[in-house]
């Protein structure tokens, strides 16, 4: 994260703070109305695909409602108001009240405090608050001021480099980052607070009253067009009259120019605007900004903000749903159509199709078809020989598996990349690996149990995907690092490693079942079915083998490709070392077996083993802050890494205790059977 | 292929009739002996021993990830990867459960070296060698020729980066981290002589305080002190600690060792000791890239003694045109790092681009494109571009290992999987 970039414009929400309590009125004339109905579907179509440019790409605006809600709250959707008049708001909706009824957006409890430690140190009085609640923007605001500074204390030690961001005090950490989405949202409500201006003309500039038809109240936007005009005229009056004795024309034209300028300055936020040339997107502020020097270039893009900021409601213009409708149709269309010669280029199909990808929920639909699947799965233990449930199941944990692998599709379609980019992607390519693996285990074999783990881990994996989401609170298409933009190597190198970490989880998935079957067996549970135990543990040494062909070509792919960007085959970074423990230990595994050291009982143990280290490779090595491959996760990463290794620990222990058990029980049986005198009572 | 009969070729003995004869005359101590040996050759080859070096190797990897979190990768790769024995310190697992406890470990260097033997004893030499082993045959030649790669590199090789801004040239390149002192000579050819003491001396000197170092060319005796692998340079003043021993003025302050070991700055005070008898001379030699150098004239003889990185000659030049660098619109991350050079090789030139995952190769050296730097005085304002460089003897050994491991691999566990499916077939065809 570039927190010093992004801190530059901190100053400005402190100087907010200190004018006034009520920062989104701070423009001259205009009030905020209140939305009483809820958002027409046709808006929310037409604004999900608007084009905004974020986080280097350009995407819909539907994607980043979604992921800054999910940012700032933790939450996918919002709960607003009270009793009967409790709503819940989608992040598209939850934005367009921040653009366009910014008063009653800044009353939305979406700031999410982790700790109140962060509140007290700004002298929020803590009686009757939550340790971790969310809280609006109105409520922080008196604190604003206090947060700042201390956001620029903070700051300050990062730009002298005494201390990195990792290394600070969680409290500082979360004081920081408050401050910059308190910053941010400051700018987000004013995206078209401007538009709600108007210039008293019969009073304060005469002179240009008659170019707007002798109106008095002139709306900001109307002024829009003819900033490059105005700026002209200023010039050339500025040349003749001189700044000691201006005209009444040029002291209008001067007081014009400054109060659209200072009023739309401030909308900087959302980079709504393609540019004529170069790559970044416009705000509407520098729009306005770049408006007033020429308009060659961007004049349809001035043409569209005029037509939008027309419909903006305010006291003085209700909200009328279809004429805000039609203009904001007219503004999405008018966008994508603009030519652009420079990169990247807008594809409107790209933009229609992400906001397919995100309403669909592939992956939610898939999580909780998964589910539902491992529902019927458990019931199959108890009707086995049903042939008819058994389909079932097939069925149902092939609809998702195919719900799954399309939303992995279309994510390759839309980023024009291989499966597996982000840690997020190797949540979901890694489930649909194992869970196809099981299927083909289960086609094989036709024991059920591979069929019941593919509905565990296909439901785990789409959870832990959800999950994650929600704990990094990022946009899960991110643009990609210069030295991984290659999809040779991340179709090669992290596609075939990706197969061996999802191999090596199945083979430890599968394990649990003959661990558990055998703790249940100390009490009778398929103790004289040898056929099971000796099935289980075929499938565990397929998935092993399995593994250790795709995660020792993987790792070694990967040092190839090292060997070409970094100079080095292999550098002991902890990622490389993750996926040699992988290789390591599945070797260990599958030459045990074959030097008799281990069976399948030792073999299913070890593979629990296994599946902790793919863990620590998948997981671990990213929270260890250091290395080529560091994340900086949350701390909530590292917890749920320390409870797996619990729990996972604790399974191997009762294995052994199974097995030490197991063995005697085998001895004692075997002996009785030596002794037919002793059974015969 | 049986134990018995390699361990006899080996020795070369059993051959021998003399030796046939005396082996079949039921002497004890000779079958003893063959019994010794063939059990020496039965371990040394075993999947026993394979399985405990790769939990020891699988243990020392894990060991030295955790190192690195508090104590850097080069400490971690000196004591855990590439050592042939260590004392692992368990006081940095997480929640003190190993406060107090060391335990002695063979290093990495060791068990690799192990299981080199190892496999290629029991995994090459002894494997029977029928159509089901074929693969893993295969598979274990492709992981000697990556122990040999890997042994090869660790040996051979060498690195360092080159830092050069636009219309900048260089022949050589300079180490990430290793020190050495240079005393230079300035010819009247306008070239320059140099006597080099590299680190592992400086190293030794912090054993014995102080070390001194001559030449026979060289009219004085350089003796160093004080060396540290991390400092900070301060001019001397009331403020400083009074042990720290000034020296012209300045003193240097010991840092903490950095775990990001090219942050660390080498410091030593130098003396020069004329052998004609006249009065010594002492200094401070400070490692930053500003350099501190002694300067020294003896008769019409000039002299200079410098404390720097490393650096390695170039067979040919490198001059940098051109510097390109973008990120993703609106944010800082990087798109592209490139750099257009041109190589300057006995008087012939040619231009290249070198871009990140697309290195320029040639004359055994390859140059990476690493990253850019910040402008300073020295580049009157422009961006460095900074370029990893490394000859690698085994540079592409890794890739035929990959190839040999992957046919390896897929031929073993394929027919595998392949004759596991059809015996499930046929028996459910049965059933």
């Amino acid at each position: 994260m570039n927190v010093i970039a992004r801190f530059l414009t901190l100053f400005t929400l402190l100087a907010a703070s200190a004018v006034a309590q009520a920062p989104v009125a701070a423009g001259s004339t205009q009030k905020d109305p209140t939305r009483t109905s809820p958002w027409r579907k046709e808006i929310q179509d037409i604004a999900a695909r608007i084009p905004i440019q974020d986080g280097g790409r350009v995407k819909p605006l539907d994607t980043y409602a979604r992921f800054k809600l999910l940012e700032y709250s933790a939450y996918r959707t919002l709960s607003v108001g009270e009793g009967e008049n409790k709503v819940s708001l989608s992040g598209l909706e939850w934005l367009l009240d921040v653009m366009f009824f910014p008063r009653q957006a800044t009353s939305y409890k979406v700031f999410l405090v982790e700790d109140y430690d962060v509140l007290s140190n700004v002298g929020m009085p803590l009686d009757g608050l939550r340790k971790r609640d969310r809280y609006s923007f109105e409520q922080l605001l008196p604190f604003a001021g206090e947060i700042v500074r201390k956001a620029q204390a903070i700051d300050e030690r990062l730009r002298a480099r005494t201390v990195e961001f990792k290394q600070l005090d969680p409290i500082d950490q979360q004081t920081f980052n408050l401050a910059l989405k308190l910053n941010e949202f400051d700018a987000m409500v004013r995206s078209f607070q401007f538009a709600r201006s108007y210039i008293d003309l019969g009073t304060l500039a005469p002179t240009l009253a008659p170019e707007f038809g002798d109106q008095k109240n002139v709306p900001i936007s109307a002024f829009f067009p003819k900033l490059m005009e105005y700026s002209e005229r200023h010039a050339k009056l500025l040349a003749r009259d001189g700044a000691s004795n201006p005209s009444a024309e040029l002291r209008e034209i001067d007081f014009v120019l400054n109060q659209v300028l200072s009023d739309s300055e401030r909308s900087s936020a959302l980079h709504l605007f393609p540019p004529p040339d170069g790559e970044e997107w416009m705000t509407p502020g520098e729009l306005v900004a770049r408006a007033s020097g020429t308009t060659a270039g961007i004049e349809k893009q001035v043409e569209l903000l005029s037509a939008l900021c027309a419909v903006v409601p305010s006291d003085f213009l209700p909200f009328e749903p279809t004429k805000f409708a039609a203009a904001l149709g007219q503004f999405q269309s008018g966008i994508a159509a603009i030519p652009m010669e420079a990169k990247p280029a807008l594809e409107a199909s790209k933009i229609d199709d992400e906001v397919r990808f995100y309403s669909f929920n592939f992956f939610e639909r898939a999580k909780w078809i998964f589910f539902g699947a491992l529902v019927m799965a458990c019931v199959l233990w108890f009707a086995p020989r049903s042939k008819h449930l058994y389909s079932l199941v097939w069925i149902v944990v092939v609809v998702p598996l195919l719900i799954l692998s399309a939303g992995i599709t279309m994510r390759c379609l839309l980023r024009e990349r291989p499966p597996v980019t982000t840690f997020y992607e190797t949540t979901l390519f890694i489930t649909a690996v194992a869970v196809i693996v099981a299927l083909v285990i289960e086609w094989i074999v036709r024991s059920r149990i591979a069929l019941f783990f593919a509905a565990v881990i296909g439901y785990a994996g789409m959870y832990l995907a959800g999950w994650y989401e929600e704990v990094n609170r990022n946009d899960t298409m991110p643009q990609l690092q210069a030295v991984l933009d290659t999809n040779f190597w991340l179709s090669t190198h992290v596609t075939t490693v990706t197969i061996g970490y999802a191999a090596g989880l199945l083979a430890g998935a599968i394990a649990h079942a003959y661990i558990v079957s055998k703790l249940f067996g100390l009490f009778g549970f398929k103790r004289d079915d040898p056929n099971y135990y000796r099935a289980i543990g075929r499938m565990v040494y397929g998935c092993i083998a399995f593994g250790l062909v795709f995660s020792t070509i993987g790792t070694i792919l990967g040092g190839i490709w090292a060997n070409d960007s970094w100079g080095r085959f292999w550098g002991w970074d902890p990622k490389e070392n993750g996926a040699l423990m992988i290789v390591l230990m599945n070797l260990i595994l599958v030459h045990a077996r074959i030097g008799g050291f281990i069976r399948d009982f030792g073999l299913c143990i070890g593979s629990v083993l296994l599946a902790i280290v793919v863990n620590f490779s998948w997981f671990h090595v990213n929270v260890l802050g250091v290395g080529l491959h560091s994340y900086g996760f949350d701390e909530q990463v590292q917890n749920l890494m320390y409870l797996i290794y619990r729990i996972e620990v604790g399974f191997i222990a009762l294995g052994f205790v199974a097995m030490v058990v197991d063995r005697v029980l085998t001895q004692r049986a075997s002996r009785v059977e030596a002794v037919p005198g002793k059974v015969s009572n | 292929m049986n134990t018995s009969e390699t361990i006899a070729r080996g020795t070369g003995d059993a051959r021998s009739p003399k030796a046939s004869a005396q082996g079949s005359a039921n002497s004890p101590a000779a079958n003893d002996e063959r019994s010794v040996i063939s059990k020496v050759g039965d371990w040394v080859g075993s999947i026993g021993l394979s399985v405990t070096l790769l939990s020891l190797l699988l243990y020392l990897t894990w060991r030295g990830t955790i190192y690195q979190k508090d104590y850097g990768l080069k400490r971690a790769q000196e004591i855990y990867f590439e050592s042939w024995g260590l004392l692992d310190d368990l006081s940095n697992l997480p929640n003190g459960i190993g406060d107090g406890i060391k335990i002695p470990l063979p290093g990495a260097y060791a068990a690799l070296a192990v299981l080199f033997v190892n496999l290629i004893w029991g995994g090459i030499i002894r494997l029977r060698k029928r159509s089901s082993t074929v693969g893993v045959l295969i598979t274990h030649v492709g992981i000697i020729v990556m122990l040999v790669a890997s042994f090869v590199k660790f040996h051979y090789s060498f690195e360092g980066y080159l830092r050069l801004s636009e219309g900048k040239s260089a022949s050589d390149f300079v180490s990430f981290h290793d020190w050495e002192i240079a005393i230079g000579e300035d010819q009247k050819n306008g070239k320059t002589t140099e006597w080099i003491i590299p680190e592992d001396h400086l190293l030794g000197v912090r054993a014995v305080d102080t070390a001194s170092f001559d030449s026979p060319d060289l009219p004085f005796t350089l003796s160093v002190s004080n060396f540290l692998e991390n400092c900070d340079i301060a001019p001397e003043a009331p403020m400083v600690r009074t042990q720290d021993r000034a020296v012209d003025g300045f003193v240097l302050k010991k840092l903490p060792w950095n775990a990001d070991a090219e942050v660390n700055v080498a410091g030593c005070v130098a003396t020069l000791t004329p052998k004609d008898g006249s009065a010594a001379t002492s200094t401070v030699l400070y490692g930053y890239d500003f350099g501190s150098q002694l300067g020294y004239i003896v008769g019409d003889r000039r002299f200079s003694v410098e404390l720097r990185r490393v650096r390695f000659p170039l067979p040919f030049a490198v001059q940098l045109d051109k510097l390109h660098q973008s990120t993703h619109p609106g944010v800082m991350i990087a798109r592209d790092y490139s750099s257009d050079v041109t190589r300057i090789e006995n008087g012939s030139t040619k231009s290249l681009r070198i871009s990140m995952n697309e290195p320029m190769r040639h004359g055994g050296y390859i140059f990476f494109q690493s990253k850019v730097s910040a402008p300073d005085r020295q580049s009157d304002g422009k961006w460095y571009s900074i370029f990893q460089v490394v000859n690698n003897p085994s540079d592409q050994w890794p890739l035929i290992s990959c190839i040999i491991v992957a046919i390896g691999l897929v031929i073993h566990f394929g027919s595998k999987l392949t004759v596991f499916a059809r015996q499930q077939f046929a028996k459910r065809v049965t059933a």
